[in-house]
């Protein structure tokens, strides 16, 4: 089933070369891609099809408080310990490539990431979706003792990669698909190291400015690449609910989540909060931008 | 005691100079608009429903915190910028020709940023053109 | 010759990933045995473990009860944090590393088994 996974990605890669001649007679039409289908490249947790003009630095700030279960005696979890915080750094190599790095400090994560719109939707619909590649790797950077006997360097290492199909419907709706792969070099013996999941996410747009976002991501039980007879400890799906405003050099979000981390694959594989009153908590994701 | 009343008067003296130069500065200072810009047209229709929508999308995330609601120069950020903003619902400002507007609102000067690579496409432009025409009063 | 550019660098990345793939399970490494006859010193073996792991960052005494060096002992004792008749059972011992808030903050190798020995050895002072 490994090769099997290897195998479709390998092939959607290579499906790239029939595709780009049919992006060059679409470009002839001068049917441009849709208008802001997203705010930002990122939406709560997942990515979105939207990359920046080339030569744009993105600094993103990534907070998750603890949960809202002590109430207001640490104000619904902001004043809480247990928090997460990512700093990342985005840059556009190209209008359609980003490229980025950051650094976590949940297991002290150093993340490098690597996001490519194969074609976003146009205004006339000649082209009815965009298509999106997100990938990551990730290094574990806690002390090697936390990873047993035998400790190697690779132990640190897991890896995220994603294709994301998204939609702007008309005006204030968008919608994403993805379906994605999670690897973790090393494992609890109860776990596996593999983990298929699949991501839903929308924006509702109220205002020129505003709007409300939704995400799930969803981890699959899968008997043929799981290394178990059955699931021990499964991850649970984890959602958010959050608002948020745009203006010309930043984007504010503001929701809802359950999960606890930020990077994709650490939800995929390890998160056991539930979306319930003991493990929601509060979060945002500010993003600024530079242009060169 | 001649010595003092010389330094007082050179002192007013130079006040009174500085006052009547920053009254200067608060006037507007004229742009210098290059002629390719002068002669440019904007290709969209005034009434043009469907490219007012996106100028007025794309306004509200650029202008708007500078520039306010209405264009007035009244927006959250217009507190702390020395300069005037302009007052886009003036017919002075509106008799200003479309090339020129194009100008001052993507190109800029001083405090008024460069949008060039903030949006780059044409297109967009000229509806945030188009928007603008629609503040008057 | 963008076009290209892109694809080769798209192959590039694939296959710096694949070719650090691995599948490997973590067999925790449980450090050097405990003589439990042998005498542990709390301020010389037990105490500095909660700097080690980073506990320290939060329990520092301002809002939580602090575990640093020379005030530990008595926020042991205050905050019920032992149980001197089944020392596994002890909410020192079992709290790190379980719940959302201690997940990612754990004892590594022996430490848990040191601190439970400590604690049937009487949990002194000492």
């Amino acid at each position: 089933m490994k090769k099997l996974i290897y195998l479709v990605v390998l092939v959607l890669f290579s499906g790239h070369f029939v595709l780009a001649q049919e992006d060059e007679q679409t470009e002839k039409k001068v049917d441009k891609p849709v208008r802001s289908p997203w705010e930002s490249g990122t939406l709560v947790n997942h990515h979105t099809s939207v990359t920046q003009y080339k030569n744009t630095l993105e600094m993103v700030i990534s907070h998750r408080f603890g949960t809202i279960e002590n109430g207001i005696s640490d104000v619904f979890g902001i004043m809480a310990p247990g928090a997460n915080i990512r700093i990342g750094f985005n840059y556009s190599v190209l209008d359609d490539l980003v490229v980025g790095f950051g650094t976590n400090s949940q297991k002290k994560y150093q993340d490098f990431q690597a996001k490519y719109t194969l074609f976003k939707q146009t205004r006339e619909n000649t082209i009815p979706v965009s298509l999106t590649f997100y990938g990551n790797a990730a290094i574990d950077g806690r002390e090697d003792a936390v990873f047993g006997i035998d400790y190697e360097f690779s132990d640190r290492m897991s890896y995220f990669s994603e294709v994301i199909v998204g939609r702007k419907v008309n005006d204030w709706l968008s919608v994403q698909a993805s379906a994605n792969f999670t690897h973790y070099n090393s494992v609890d013996s109860l776990l596996d190291n593999d983990k298929i999941g699949i991501g839903l996410g929308g924006r509702i747009k109220f205002s020129p400015q505003s709007s409300l976002t939704l995400e799930l991501g969803v981890p699959l039980k899968i008997e043929s690449i799981s290394q178990h007879t059955s699931f021990t400890n499964h991850p649970k799906p984890h959602f958010s609910i959050g608002y948020e405003v745009s203006t010309s050099t930043h984007a504010f979000q503001i929701f809802l989540t359950n999960g606890m981390g930020i990077l994709p694959q650490e939800l995929y594989m390890h998160n056991l909060s539930e979306f319930d009153s003991e493990s929601i908590r509060f979060g945002f994701n500010i993003t600024r931008l530079w242009n060169f | 005691m001649r010595k003092i009343r010389l330094s007082l008067a050179l002192s007013c003296s130079l006040i009174v100079l500085s006052l009547v130069l920053m009254s200067f500065v608060q006037e507007k200072k004229p742009w210098d608009i290059p002629a390719k810009y002068q002669s440019m047209d904007n290709p969209q229709g005034a009434d043009d429903a469907e490219m007012i929508k996106v100028g007025k999308i794309n306004y509200s995330r650029h202008c708007k915190s500078c520039h306010g609601n209405m264009g007035k120069g009244d927006g959250p950020k217009a507190r702390s910028i020395d300069v005037d903003l302009g007052d886009f619902t003036t017919a002075d400002f509106q008799a200003q020709k479309d090339g020129v507007i194009y100008f001052q609102s993507f190109i800029g000067r001083d405090e008024m940023p460069n949008f060039e690579k903030k949006i780059p496409d044409d297109e967009d432009r000229w509806a945030i053109v188009t928007y603008i025409r629609t503040l008057k009063k | 010759m963008k076009e290209t550019n892109r694809i080769w660098l798209l192959w590039c990345l694939l296959l710096l990933v694949a070719f650090a793939c691995d599948y490997k399970y973590i067999t925790p490494d449980e450090g050097e045995p405990i003589d439990p006859e042998e005498p542990i010193s709390f301020s010389e073996e037990v105490e500095p473990i909660w700097t080690t792991q980073n506990c320290t960052n939060c329990h520092n005494g301002s809002g939580l009860f602090s575990l640093r060096e020379s005030e530990a002992y008595q926020s042991l004792i205050n905050n019920g944090l032992l149980d001197l008749d089944n020392a596994d059972n002890s909410k020192i011992a079992t709290v790190p590393g379980s719940g959302s808030i201690h997940a990612n903050y754990t004892y590594v190798g022996n430490q848990k088994l040191l601190i439970t020995t400590w604690i049937e050895q009487g949990a002194e002072d000492n």
